[in-house]
Order: structure tokens, then C-alpha cells, then sequence
């Protein structure tokens, strides 16, 4: 029977007949599609950026420079390049103390904004012999290795068109890249202590003197550490402390506790702006087709004298509904598109929490439930609609005056 | 036998908290190329009893038969089918459909129903009869008030049904559109078909071979 392929006809002919209110109705379910997908894929990339970074924190606590707590932070969890050191000594002294099963240091500089990358990166020099934290996130190993001259860059590091990167005018070769850590890490570059004495110089030359190179040696900037199976970390904490002075500690775990916190109020904001829209969205499409009722009313008294059935005059408004509905549920989707991916950087810096695109798959599932989401709203609001009509009297008769 | 038959057909409404008879236990029936036409005041009941035969409206109390068969027995999609293809019911006011063309209005029972449209050489003819020809293509807000009418009559009358039922189908048209009007009524039940005609102008009623009076939801006269 051609019943179906009519009514979608007559459908599609109301809603062009009468593109005010099928413009309404569209952008009610724009709204709602727009505002599930991108919702849906901030929250995927909260979750998916913070899950990602504790994965990554290979270390337990990290030793700072009592005054370089808020930069270390920096650095980790925005990327924002920052330079400070404290002595060497910790280093080998924290490596000594009971309860830790390893320990590792790393020196912290940065790159000009006119270097490699448009904009300055953290430069971190790491000791490759006692490393433990960066060596298992390389995902793409060059066949050298990090040998002297070369360095493994973050993610979101772009190297030049010649596949180096380049510091304070020499170019670096790059022996290997890491995995997405959604971290700060990811716009930083690492290199053997010896590449930092080279760039030192350099840097030097030009007149940036971060430290003396021939002082490189006897400085550290954080010490990191992983303790063993159980070990009590304050306690560990406490005899680093009695040796040391001028030092902090930052602790992963209260690192990643304090991230989870602030995503669970940013998660929080983004669960009532969403459930608010979506709820705008039906609210406006079933009041649409409650405001046009009237309108509807002789049509359907119209449709029923030329002999349609009830279930012909529902099948009818329900076409109206669903293409209206899906209709406008992809145009937002395509507007959540052009606004999650070109923004995805801006987004993410301005949210100040690690932040990773979810697999495409989610991303895909999370376009396909807007649309289908938005489609049932549109079909429920005019099956409703319809249904009123059909349980009224009046319905079946016209009036005097209509 | 009759085509149309109603037995003691009541209509109840309620104003006020108060249930009245708006349709007062009516009695009628009507043979092919009869035409019939009903008069009374405004809130007589007459659209009401049309909604009544037309299975549109249940009644609260009585029986209508359609060729015999209670419309009470019949379900929706049967009596929408007879609706569709043997009594075209024109309603008071403006009853075309506003998204679709003239041309597209006069076949749309045939696109409801599914059956076979009507060849353009039928729908040239009756078109032509009722002057309607040039606006085929035309959107119904593009006609006049006649006009309107006429292509309202033109989806009833096309395919030759059994009852054509019209409640005030002149009453907003000059005298010239209301005997054209008429003359084409009066054609149709020439031609064997029944036809109901409601109206509250009195100087339309000669064109009837039988008038009915209506008062206070009872066929009160036969004038
Ligand atoms: N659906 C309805 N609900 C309540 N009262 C109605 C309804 N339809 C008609 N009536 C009342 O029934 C009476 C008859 O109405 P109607 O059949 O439209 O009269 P007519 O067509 O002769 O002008 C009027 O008093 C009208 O107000
Ligand atoms: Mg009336």
C-alpha cells in the first residue's frame, strides 16, 4: 500500500506550506540535538582526560621548590610553561629514604614563542637511566632512541615541516613522540640532560639565561618519586622533610582529588545547562503543537470528512513530527560538530581541567542519540497533540463559524 | 430500499451543567436522486444531525443505516471508507486543505483511500461545469469565497457518490454563485445521486423535491 509514502508526502507538504511554524519546531529540536551532543562529548572528554592523566602519573609524590608549588601544578595540568630549580642533593638524598622504591629528576625551562612551535613549550630534561614516568607513554619510537641531540615530543607538539623542532635557533631531531596524556605534558618537549646543556647555550647566547650551564649539573627542578607496595607517603614525606628544607610535596593522588573535584562542578554545570535545554526543547515542541491547535483542529475535522481514519490522521501528524524532528535534530548535530572539533583547543585551555577527545565511536553514538532523541520529541509531541484531538468530540465535527 | 436510514436518533449536549437535545429523536430516510433539503434556525440542530448520519458524531440514543447496516456495527476505518467513496459530506465554511493545490484537494479522497483517481478528462469536465477550470494549480488562498466552494463541491461530486450532503453551501455567496450553486446540486440528483442540501434561505428550497423544517432538534414541518 502507498499509504505511507502519501502521508510522508502530505507531511513534507504541511510543514513547507507553513515554514514558521516548522522553523519553530526545527529549532526547538536544534536546540535539543545541539545541546545532547555537545554536552554529551564535554562530559566523554572530562572523564576520558582525567581518567587518561591518572593512568599516566607513573609517580606517587613529586618534590618542588617550596615557592614552585602553583608552577608545578601549571605545568602538569595546563601546559603553561614555567622555569624553577632548587639543589641537586634532594635528588640523591630522596633516593636513600625507606619506603621509596624509586626516584627520578627532571629540569624545567622553556622554549621563545619563536621557536619550534607557535607558542612556548615546557622543555624538560629527564634522566634517562632512573626514568620511570615518560619512557612507558612513548608511542611512537624512532629506531635512535633518546640519544644526545634528539628529544621525544608531547602529543600536541607539531614539529617543522622537516620533522625537527627547533630551540633558541638550532634544530633538534625527534627520536620519539608520546601518547595523549591530557595533560600538561603534552605540549612538552624532553631531551637527556646532555640536549639541555646544548640548548642552554644557546639560549644563553641569545640572552636568556635560565641557569649557568656549567652549574647544570648541581640543579634539579622536582624529584619524582614512586613508593613501594603500601608504603605510608606522609611517612615517606616526613624523613624527606627532616633531611631537606625548602622543599614541598605534591601528591598525585590529591592532585587527581582535586581535578576530580573541580570536573565534578564543571560536570555538574554542564548535567543542568543540558537537562534545561533538552527540557526547553519538548516544552516548546509540544507547546508549538498545542498553540497551532486550533489550526489543526479543522484540518483533522477536514481529514476525517474526506474519510481518513484516526489511525491515517495519526500517521499523518506523526510524519510531520518525525521529519520536522530529525530534520532539525541533525542540523544540530552538525552545529555541535562545527562547534566541538574546531574549538576542541579553546575549549580545553579554557576549562582548565585535562580535557581528551573521547574514541569516535563515542563521539558517533553521542550524534546518532541526539538525533534519535530529538525525533521522539518530535513524534511524541505530535502524537500527543493528536491524541487530544482524537479523544474530543469536537474533533470529528465543524462547528457553525469555524 | 432507502440508502440512508435514521430511527429516533438523540443527541445529547450538555450547557451549563444542563444536558439538552441538541438533535431530539429524528426519524429519517432518503432514496438515490432524491434531494432533500432541511431549514432552520441557527442552533436547530441541523449540523448536528448531519454529523449524525455521517457517523462523524455518535448518537446518544438511536440507530443510522447505510445501506441497511448500522453504523454502530461499522468500525472507524469502514465508516471513514464510506465517507471516502459514498456520501461526500461538504461542511459549512471553508473545508479545503491549505498546503495542497485545487487540482491536488479534488483528488486527495482518492489519494486517502487509495483507489483509482478519476481520468483527467472527468476531472476536465466537472472543473469546467463548476468554472473552475483555469485554477487548478492555484492554492486554495489564492480563490475567492466562491470559488472556494465550487472546488469544495468539485472533490464531492467527482466520482459520482451516493449521498452528497452540504450543510449552508450558499451561505456566503451572492445569487448568481448560489443558483450555479444549486442548478449543479440539482444536475447531480438528476443523475441518481441522493442529496442533502441544510440551509437558512428560504428562497433556495424550490430546488428540493422534498423540504424538511427543522426546529429545536426535531424535524418540526414538512413545508
Ligand atoms: N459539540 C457540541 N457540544 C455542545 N453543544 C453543541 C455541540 N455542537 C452543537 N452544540 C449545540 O447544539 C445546538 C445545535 O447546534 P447545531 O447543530 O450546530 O445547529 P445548526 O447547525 O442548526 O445551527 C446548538 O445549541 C449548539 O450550541
Ligand atoms: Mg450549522
Amino acid at each position: 500500500m502507498s499509504g505511507l509514502r502519501d502521508s510522508f508526502r502530505f507531511g513534507i507538504r504541511n510543514i513547507r506550506k507553513r515554514p514558521y511554524r516548522s522553523f519553530c519546531l526545527m529549532l526547538a529540536a536544534v536546540i535539543g540535538s545541539y545541546a545532547l551532543f555537545v554536552g554529551m562529548s564535554l562530559k566523554a572528554s572530562l572523564n576520558n582526560g582525567i581518567n587518561r592523566m591518572q593512568e599516566r602519573m607513573g609517580a606517587d609524590l613529586m618534590i618542588v621548590p617550596e615557592t614552585s608549588e602553583i608552577e608545578a601544578r601549571n605545568i602538569l595540568l595546563t601546559g603553561e610553561p614555567e622555569f624553577f630549580y632548587m639543589d641537586a642533593s634532594v635528588a640523591s638524598m630522596a633516593a636513600d629514604v625507606e619506603g621509596v622504591e624509586c626516584s627520578t629528576s627532571q629540569f624545567y625551562f622553556t622554549s621563545l614563542s619563536s621557536d619550534c612551535c607557535s607558542t612556548r613549550v615546557q622543555l624538560i630534561a629527564f634522566d634517562p637511566d632512573t626514568d620511570f614516568v615518560i619512557g612507558p607513554w612513548i608511542s611512537e619510537k624512532a629506531t635512535s632512541g633518546v640519544s644526545d641531540g634528539s628529544v621525544i615530543i608531547g602529543s600536541e607538539v607539531t614539529p617543522l615541516s622537516n620533522g625537527k623542532v627547533k630551540f633558541y635557533d638550532n634544530e633538534y631531531s625527534v627520536a620519539g613522540k608520546l601518547g595523549e596524556t591530557a595533560s600538561g605534558l603534552d605540549h612538552s618537549v624532553f631531551m637527556s640532560r646532555a640536549t639541555m646543556h646544548e640548548i642552554l647555550n644557546d639560549a644563553k647566547d641569545k640572552g636568556y639565561q635560565f641557569l649557568n650551564p656549567e652549574d647544570d649539573g648541581s640543579f634539579v627542578s622536582t624529584v619524582l618519586i614512586r613508593v613501594n607496595k603500601g608504603a605510608d607517603i606522609t611517612a615517606v614525606e616526613k624523613e624527606i622533610f627532616k633531611k631537606a628544607s625548602g622543599i614541598k610535596f605534591i601528591e598525585t593522588d590529591k592532585l587527581i582529588n582535586d581535578v576530580s573535584l573541580k570536573l565534578g562542578s564543571v560536570e555538574k554545570i554542564i548535567n543542568i545547562t543540558l537537562t534545561v535545554l533538552l527540557v526547553f526543547s519538548f516544552l516548546t515542541m509540544i507547546l508549538f503543537f498545542s498553540v497551532i491547535f486550533h489550526e489543526r483542529k479543522k484540518e483533522f475535522a477536514v481529514l476525517r470528512i474526506l474519510g481518513t481514519s484516526s489511525d491515517r490522521i495519526c500517521l499523518f501528524s506523526l510524519t510531520e513530527g518525525i521529519t520536522v524532528g530529525a530534520a532539525g535534530g541533525i542540523a544540530g548535530l552538525i552545529l555541535g560538530i562545527l562547534t566541538v572539533f574546531p574549538f576542541n583547543h579553546y575549549i580545553e585551555n579554557s576549562l582548565d581541567v585535562p580535557y581528551l577527545m573521547p574514541a569516535a565511536i563515542t563521539v558517533i553514538f553521542y550524534g546518532i542519540l541526539g538525533v534519535l532523541v530529538t525525533t521522539l520529541f518530535g513524534s511524541l509531541s505530535s502524537f500527543l497533540s493528536t491524541l487530544s484531538l482524537a479523544h474530543a468530540e469536537t474533533y470529528y465535527t465543524m462547528r457553525a463559524g469555524e | 430500499m432507502a440508502f440512508l436510514e435514521a430511527q429516533k436518533l438523540v443527541k445529547e449536549y450538555k450547557r451549563r451543567g444542563k444536558s439538552f437535545r441538541a438533535v431530539d429523536n429524528i426519524d429519517f430516510s432518503i432514496n438515490p436522486g432524491e434531494f432533500v433539503m432541511i431549514e432552520g434556525e441557527s442552533g436547530s440542530g441541523k449540523t448536528t444531525f448531519l454529523n449524525l448520519i455521517t457517523g462523524l458524531t455518535d448518537p446518544t440514543s438511536g440507530v443510522v443505516l447505510i445501506d441497511g447496516r448500522s453504523l454502530k456495527d461499522t468500525g472507524d476505518k469502514e465508516i471513514s471508507k464510506i465517507r471516502n467513496e459514498k456520501i461526500k459530506y461538504i461542511p459549512q465554511g471553508e473545508s479545503l486543505l491549505s498546503a495542497l493545490t485545487v487540482r491536488e484537494n479534488i483528488l486527495f479522497p482518492f489519494t486517502i483511500g487509495g483507489t483509482k483517481r478519476p481520468s483527467d478528462e472527468r476531472l476536465l469536465e466537472v472543473a469546467g461545469k463548476l468554472g473552475i477550470a483555469e485554477l487548478l494549480d492555484e492554492y486554495p488562498s489564492e480563490l475567492s469565497g466562491g470559488e472556494m466552494r465550487r472546488a469544495t463541491i468539485a472533490r464531492a461530486v467527482i466520482n459520482k457518490p451516493s449521498l452528497i450532503i452540504a450543510d449552508e453551501p450558499t451561505g456566503s455567496l451572492d445569487s448568481a454563485n448560489t443558483s450555479k450553486v444549486m442548478d449543479i446540486f440539482r444536475e447531480i440528483a438528476a443523475e441518481g445521486t441522493a442529496v442533502i442540501v441544510v440551509t437558512h434561505q428560504k428562497e433556495t428550497l424550490g430546488y428540493a423535491s422534498r423540504v424538511l423544517g427543522m426546529s429545536k432538534g426535531r424535524f418540526a414541518s414538512a413545508i
